[in-house]
């Protein structure tokens, strides 16, 4: 059943009219599965949001006087579990109350509130074919990254993705396109990734155990021929975790949509709120008269231009423009009736490509203003010299002093101390003593706390001596440590750093960071495109690697970590092969590609996914990203104050 | 040749029907059990019967007073258990369709239902109306039951299998006499509740959780016929009334009356139970007689059970009627079409030339080609037939009869697809094995399949049958994790002598390594039985963190519930366990113990930021966090609205900083202090508004306002560096558009930052003349080209010539050149000539 039918049976269950309370966190995957006049349908009378505690209803207004409602509730944020326990107290006892935790929550149940429970699972939402998220985010309040726990507690990752939720969503993927042949991570015994891996495999158990006490004949089919159909369509699981990557979110994007969401915050279902776009030069008649500007940005256009590097978009604006201005200079050429038809057919195409252009220049114009700052160069500039390791440091923190001074964005300046931190190790006791002055001068007092924060984090840690403690310095292991510890290395072996200043090769990786080639899409050519990361490799050698693919070959270019590759179908090998490699040849008659799926956990940001996009022309198999989120380094170094 | 079913067959409305008669024999256990005298309730699909005595009956002082139990009994007649009842008189039983469970009501009101056959129930009651006024009456269906109540009070029970029905009542009391009733189910009915019909002398009352409407079913007559029985057929689309001499038959809501037909035997004898078989005919069991009368032309048909005494029936699923009586079990169902062309006599369909085939097989006759010759292009068909036969046949040796000849039949064609005769071996096996008088599940092919394996296992397992479970599985390729799941159940309810560590191993060498195990039901049956040990031994193998920890919880291991949860690193789990600690343990234990896991005390913090910051503070008092509690107590002041409040929890914060070596922290909150009090004294002279304003935002107002030496004053207390100072100075000239100001504070001294930033600072206020003042001073900071190029955005062209001119740049001028005008362009024409004689 489907996501959405679950939904509203749920509300069917409710009779009659009823109000409706939707956590803001779900926003998005409600308004992908339906649109909000479909509640109405199904009997919903008002919507508010939770969030906005004046405008929920309340008793006194008796608006709600032997009512009923229904609450939408993200059950992962603490916030919201709260919100709903306070909004109840105002609620008389003759309100029939209904609470959906999405998804099922225990300790929701367990406050034993007057309501009635029920649970709806979204465990994926697709935002392309290609592009798929959990919907997390960042929790605030939840930090992705904390070092304590490494500390006292060696074995656990520290974040809270729970484990649960990552496998559902990955075993319902694999339910609807086909279970994969290799699940490839990286990491210790202990690591989140693993926990999912074995996670998954029980999921898989349970639901071969299910799918035999249906009965079904499909079921007793897909069970008895397990073997074939494993790998058949999804030939590998990527799993990457955040915190072997944590570098990339917090550079700056350089893709269109990747500017769109650094300036504006580009929302996981293409929607952004600019105040700056004024409405009458996107649309001619625009009629909400709203002082912020929305829009979608789901049109052809923008899914055009999303991907590339923002240096380009300006000729292929132009391009378009000219496509556009001859197609309607046919009309001129169209003479016989039927030509006017046909042309006439065709216009409601090509105005909307109007309209689409026009918004989209318009709005490249307004990044355009944004990049001809200053400050946003001097930022880029202290990025890519930090990477790159091509600067001096006292010269970097001038450059940062002077970015304070300008009074640049609380966030940037983070994000470039965060990266100093990750890329170098640490920052010097004494460099960061001064720098949290400046900063506590110029954007309040308050932010000596976020400093600790940083510091939990493993985001911004001091540098530490070898014998600072008076002893060594390696048994007191951060969370990020193995990152930064392994980060030269990474840096070299995978190529990370290209020279490319002035030109911006479209069909390079880098493209989308402009000279940086993130860590985590490295890792994946790592195992679908070995040739382009590979080099010191001979022409057979290389076939051979391609031949065993999984991590084959890349084990000197992932130092720091162990490389899990975990094969099902090898198990299958045994036994009646011959009747299956005739079923297996027949299956893959079809030239579909097989499918590779690239799991983020902890987020990917948009310049990620335009890279694997590009990475995805030229690989033999469809690359696909499933994310907990979708993210930039704004939303990883907010938690912090 | 075994002899021909047909001539067994009987005719009723010009439909075929067989009776399979099956292995019975009632165990009586040296009890008199005489279904004369007793309440009996058969179950669903061929399943278990429940036997009491019937309280309105007489019975001849015996030995013994009369002892209450219910036997429940196999369908071959086997005793498979005693049940002792003392609940007082026996107003209901009946079993639910789902989970083979029996429902057994007392007058009183109490319900209880026995959920395995071993004495183990639930009980409910139905309220207090019930408990008041007493039960009367109860009537069951497939998933429920309703009572009538001594007042006249319906009470229905929906859902009777689950772990806490509901009762609900209907309508209101029905004062009138009630002569009959019966339950149209929820799930044909019109409300889509359950409804009830009942025959008073007002006329024909329906009754639904709402409301009651009463139609009269003689509108002439004063005084309404009563019936003495009412049942609705299994599609809810038609009703039998029966009354004392006449049957009627109409659509449920009587707006047609098919017809009204006369008994023709059993009249004026009270009737013991009416159902339908299937949507064709009703049957009404009188004593040891059962008569049947089709639906739309009153054709009767009467069974004779001579020497049974009374007979129970009960209408199955599939559209068959079970009879049971004192010393026969029969299945009373219609002829399937296969079968029927086989077997009708005088037959030459087909599939009963192909079974002819085998009568000559066995005598190696060559006729058997020939038929095959006979049957020609319905050869298909034909086999189709056969084996279709064969399942629904229940001798064993027609079933090989049948399928020999199908097997011939298709060896004879081409291509024939195999899957459907396999099956039905299959099917044919498991439901032998379990027809047997030892297991006596006396299931019909039809009844088979609607039941499915899953219900079937769950059926055996239910009756303790695991080794034929495995063996069916195994025919069936059904998983056995469930049945082993079940037998470990099982193993640890029948050892009582054995130790946790006996039972332990047992079971995990045979689990171990099996998959899809639900350790967490098996462990339920441990708590059960009170090895609370061996519980949370196999609920640590349980994979399903959801069903694991919340099971911990409950055995009392918190450690290890929380040390699960944190494993799954699932929030919601980990929150879960708190809430349960934070009511079974003291505050110090919770905190020692959520200590140990770093992850569950980060979501004990977040929970408490959310929920109550005294829990928060309390807590890293507690767990002796001093920087976190200096954190809390600075939050605190930082929240206060008065500045004296602010300032005190300031201080406070400081010392607590200061007293754990985090000096730093420390200064940073008493300059924080001093910018506090600083800004109230700014905003007494200046009133405008300072408070909340940081530092340099402070000095950057004074500085607009002109205050300059009161922010030079700041600059110095506060020790902004240069380069800050600058940046302030810089953009405060630029926003008071001070632009001598500037340019005097720019040449004053070297400035820390560069003059770029002026440039730039000139060029975001607008001002391109002023800032083309700054490009010459730039040159430390940016090369030729840079200069240039700043100097073109600031539409100064002469300005940019004469910079590359300064960087003997002849390239970059010949550039300019083109875009001078002018007298500019004779400039530039002039540098470039005096370059060219430079370079000579």
């Amino acid at each position: 059943m489907s996501s959405l039918s679950t939904l509203l049976d749920i509300l069917d269950s409710v009779r009659g009219k009823k109000y409706l309370i939707l956590d803001r966190c779900l926003a998005t995957q409600i308004s992908l599965l339906c649109p909000f006049s479909v509640l109405t349908e199904h009997g919903v009378d008002k919507i508010f949001w939770l969030q906005d505690e004046e405008s929920l209803p309340s008793n006194d207004v008796a608006v709600l006087n032997g009512a009923k409602i229904a609450y939408i509730v993200a059950s992962r944020d603490p916030r919201s579990g709260a919100m709903l326990a306070k909004h109840q107290r105002s609620v008389a006892a003759n309100v029939e109350t209904h609470v959906i935790s999405v998804p099922r929550s225990l300790s929701l149940e367990a406050l034993h509130l007057d309501v009635f429970y029920h649970s709806w699972d979204i465990p994926y939402v697709a935002l392309d074919p290609d592009l798929y998220t959990l919907g997390l985010g960042v929790v605030d309040h939840v930090p992705l990254l904390t070092r304590e726990a490494k500390q006292t507690f060696p074995g656990a990752t520290p974040d809270y993705v729970s484990v649960e939720l990552a496998s559902r969503a990955l075993f319902a993927l694999q339910q609807q396109f086909g279970f994969a042949g290799r699940l490839l991570a990286r990491g210790n015994e202990s690591s989140m990734s693993q926990q999912i891996i074995r996670q998954l495999q029980r999921l898989k158990d349970d639901f071969e155990v299910e799918a035999a006490t249906s009965g079904s004949r499909e079921a007793q089919f897909l069970l008895t021929n397990d073997a074939l159909l494993v790998g058949e369509k999804v030939e590998q699981i990527i799993l990457i975790d955040r915190q072997d990557d944590p570098l990339t979110p917090l550079l700056s994007q350089l893709t269109y949509s990747g500017l769109i969401d650094e300036f504006w915050g580009l929302s996981e279902n293409g929607k952004v709120e600019i105040e700056e776009l004024i409405p009458s030069q996107v649309t001619a008649s625009s009629s909400s008269s709203a002082p912020v500007s929305q829009m979608f940005l789901n049109d052809t256009l923008y899914r055009d231009l999303r991907d590339i590097n923002f240096s380009s978009v300006g000729s292929r604006l132009n391009a378009c423009a000219t496509s556009l201005q001859s197609d309607y200079g046919e009309r001129h050429k169209a003479k016989t009736v039927s030509e006017i038809k046909s042309f006439v057919g065709r216009l409601s195409g090509l105005t909307d490509l109007h309209t689409n252009l026009k918004l989209h220049t318009h709005l490249s114009e307004l990044i355009m203003k944004r990049l001809q700052k200053p400050e946003f160069n001097r930022v880029l500039e202290i990025q890519q010299n930090l990477v790159a390791d091509s600067m001096d440091l006292t010269k970097l923190h001038n450059m940062l002093q002077d970015l304070i001074g300008g009074n640049a964005e609380l966030d940037t300046v983070l994000r470039l101390l965060s990266i100093e931190s990750l890329v170098n190790g640490g920052i010097k006791e004494k460099t960061l003593t001064s720098i949290k002055k400046e900063i506590c001068q110029t954007y309040g007092y308050q932010h000596f706390l976020t400093f600790q924060n940083l510091q939990k984090m493993g985001l911004v840690v001091p540098k530490q001596n070898t014998s600072y403690f008076g002893y060594n310095a390696k048994s007191q292991d951060f969370a990020l440590s193995t990152f930064s510890a392994n980060f030269s290395a990474l840096s070299k072996s995978l190529g990370v750093i290209s020279d490319q200043q002035q030109e911006v090769d479209e069909t390079d990786i880098a493209s989308s960071y402009s000279g940086y080639a993130p860590i985590s899409v490295r890792t994946v050519q790592c195992v679908v495109d070995k040739k382009s990361v590979i080099s010191r490799a001979t022409k057979q050698q290389l076939e051979t690697y391609e031949k065993t693919g999984g991590w084959a070959g890349a084990t000197e270019l992932l130092p720091g970590l162990p490389l899990i590759d975990y094969s099902y179908t090898d198990t299958a090998k045994d036994g009646k092969e011959e009747n299956e490699k005739k079923v297996k040849n027949f299956l893959s008659r079809d030239f579909v590609k097989k499918k590779t799926f690239v799991f983020f956990i902890g987020g990917v940001t948009w310049a990620e996914i335009s890279a694997l996009r590009l990475l995805g022309k030229s690989v033999k198999t469809e690359l696909v990203v499933v994310a907990t989120g979708v993210i930039n380094g704004n939303d990883l170094v907010k938690p912090a104050y | 040749m075994a002899s021909n079913p047909a001539l067994k067959w009987e005719q009723l409305a010009g439909k075929f029907y067989s009776t399979h008669e099956y292995d019975y024999e009632l165990e009586r256990d040296g009890r008199e059990i005489d279904f004369d005298s007793s309440v009996v309730a058969l179950a669903p699909g061929g399943g278990a019967v429940a036997v009491t005595d019937d309280e309105h009956k007489l019975v001849a002082m015996g030995n013994a007073a009369r002892q209450m139990s219910i036997g429940v009994f196999s369908g071959s007649g086997n005793l498979i258990r005693r049940l002792p009842w003392d609940m007082g008189r026996i107003r209901g039983l009946g079993w639910t369709t789902e989970g083979e469970k029996l429902v057994v009501v007392s007058d009183q009101g109490s319900v209880r239902v026995y959920y395995d056959f071993h004495g183990n129930f639930n009980q409910f009651s139905l309220g207090l109306d019930a408990e008041t006024a007493g039960v009367k009456e109860t009537k069951f269906w497939n998933s429920g039951f309703v009572c009538l109540l001594n007042n006249g009070q319906f009470i229905g029970v929906l859902r009777a299998h689950s772990e806490s029905p509901v009762p609900r009542k209907l309508a209101e009391p029905v004062t009138e006499k009630i002569h009959s009733w019966c339950i149209i189910p929820p799930e044909v009915s019109m409300s889509r509740g359950v409804e009830v019909v009942a025959s008073t002398e007002q006329g024909l009352m329906t009754l639904d959780s709402l409301d009651s409407s009463t139609k009269k079913f003689d509108k002439k007559a004063e005084v309404q016929p009563v019936f003495n029985g009412l049942t609705v057929s299994p599609s809810g689309h038609h009703m039998a009334l029966v009354g004392n001499t006449h049957v009627t038959m109409g659509d449920v809501s009587l707006d047609r009356i098919y017809g009204k037909y006369e008994l023709e035997e059993n009249v004026d004898q009270p009737i013991r139970t009416l159902c339908w078989l299937g949507e064709d005919a009703v049957a009404i069991s009188f004593g040891d007689e059962v008569s049947l009368v089709g639906r739309e032309n009153g054709s009767q048909l009467t069974l004779y059970y001579n020497g049974d005494g009374a007979v129970e029936i009960r209408g199955e699923d599939d559209g068959s009627i079970r009879i049971m009586g004192n010393n026969s079990h029969h299945l009373f169902s219609r002829v399937c079409d296969a079968a029927l062309s086989i077997f009708r006599i005088g037959s030459v369909a087909p599939a009963a030339i192909l079974l002819d085939c085998v009568t000559h097989l066995d005598k190696q006759s060559p006729r058997a080609w020939e038929n095959l010759e006979i049957i020609g292009p319905d050869l298909q068909t034909a086999v189709d037939n056969c084996i279709l036969a064969a399942g629904n046949e229940d001798s064993p040796s027609l079933q090989k009869r049948l399928l020999r000849a199908a097997a011939f039949g298709k060896s004879a064609l081409d291509i024939y697809n195999s899957e459907r005769f396999v099956q039905v071996c299959d099917d044919l096996r498991v439901l032998n094995s379990v027809r047997q008088s030892e297991v006596g599940l006396c299931l019909s092919y039809q009844q088979y399949k609607l039941l499915g394996p899953k219900k079937l296992i769950q059926r055996l397992l239910l009756r303790s049958l695991h080794q034929l479970c495995f063996n069916i599985a195994d025919v069936l390729k059904y998983p056995v994790s469930a049945i082993e799941v079940n037998w470990a159940c099982s193993k640890i309810f029948h050892s009582p002598e054995s130790t946790d560590e006996e039972l332990y191993k047992a079971i995990m060498n045979r689990l171990k390594d099996r998959r899809g195990v639900s350790f967490c039901e098996i462990a339920r049956q441990a708590a059960q039985d009170g090895r609370v040990r061996l519980a949370t031994q196999l609920t640590e193998q349980e994979k399903d963190a959801y069903k694991q920890v919340p099971l911990l919880m409950e055995l009392g291991d918190d450690r290890l519930a929380l040390e699960k949860a944190v494993e799954c690193r699932s929030y919601d789990l980990i929150t879960l366990v708190q809430l349960h600690l934070q009511d079974t343990l003291s505050m110090a234990q919770l905190y020692k113990l959520i200590r140990e896991f770093p992850i569950a005390s980060h979501v004990y913090e977040n929970n408490a930021k959310v929920n109550s910051k005294e829990a928060l503070e309390q807590y890293y008092y507690q767990s002796d966090r001093q920087t976190d509690s200096a954190n809390c107590v600075y939050l605190n002041a930082l929240g206060q609205n008065l500045n004296s409040e602010k300032l005190e929890g300031f201080r406070k914060a400081a010392s607590m900083y200061s007293e754990h070596g985090s000096v730093g922290d420390a200064a940073i909150i008493e300059e924080q202090s001093k910018l506090l009090k600083l800004q109230e004294q700014l905003e007494r002279d200046y009133e405008c508004n300072f408070l909340g304003l940081s530092v340099t935002d402070t000095i950057h107002n004074l500085l607009v306002m002109g205050q300059a030496s009161k922010a030079l004053k700041i600059k110095t207390d506060f020790k902004i560096s240069e380069r800050k100072w600058t940046w302030l100075k810089l953009n405060a000239y630029v926003e008071r558009r001070d632009w001598t100001g500037l340019m005097e504070f720019a040449t004053s001294r070297r400035s820390p930052i560069g003059y770029v930033p002026f440039y730039d600072a000139c060029m975001a206020a607008g001002s391109k003349r002023n800032a083309a003042e700054y490009i010459t001073m730039t040159a430390l900071d940016a090369d030729v080209d840079e200069r240039v190029q700043m100097a073109l955005k600031a539409d100064d062209v002469s300005k940019a010539a004469k910079e590359a001119f300064g960087g003997k740049r002849g390239d970059l001028l010949e550039e300019l050149e083109s875009k001078a005008s002018g007298a500019t362009v004779e400039e530039i024409q002039g540098m470039i000539e005096e370059l060219r004689l430079a370079q000579k």
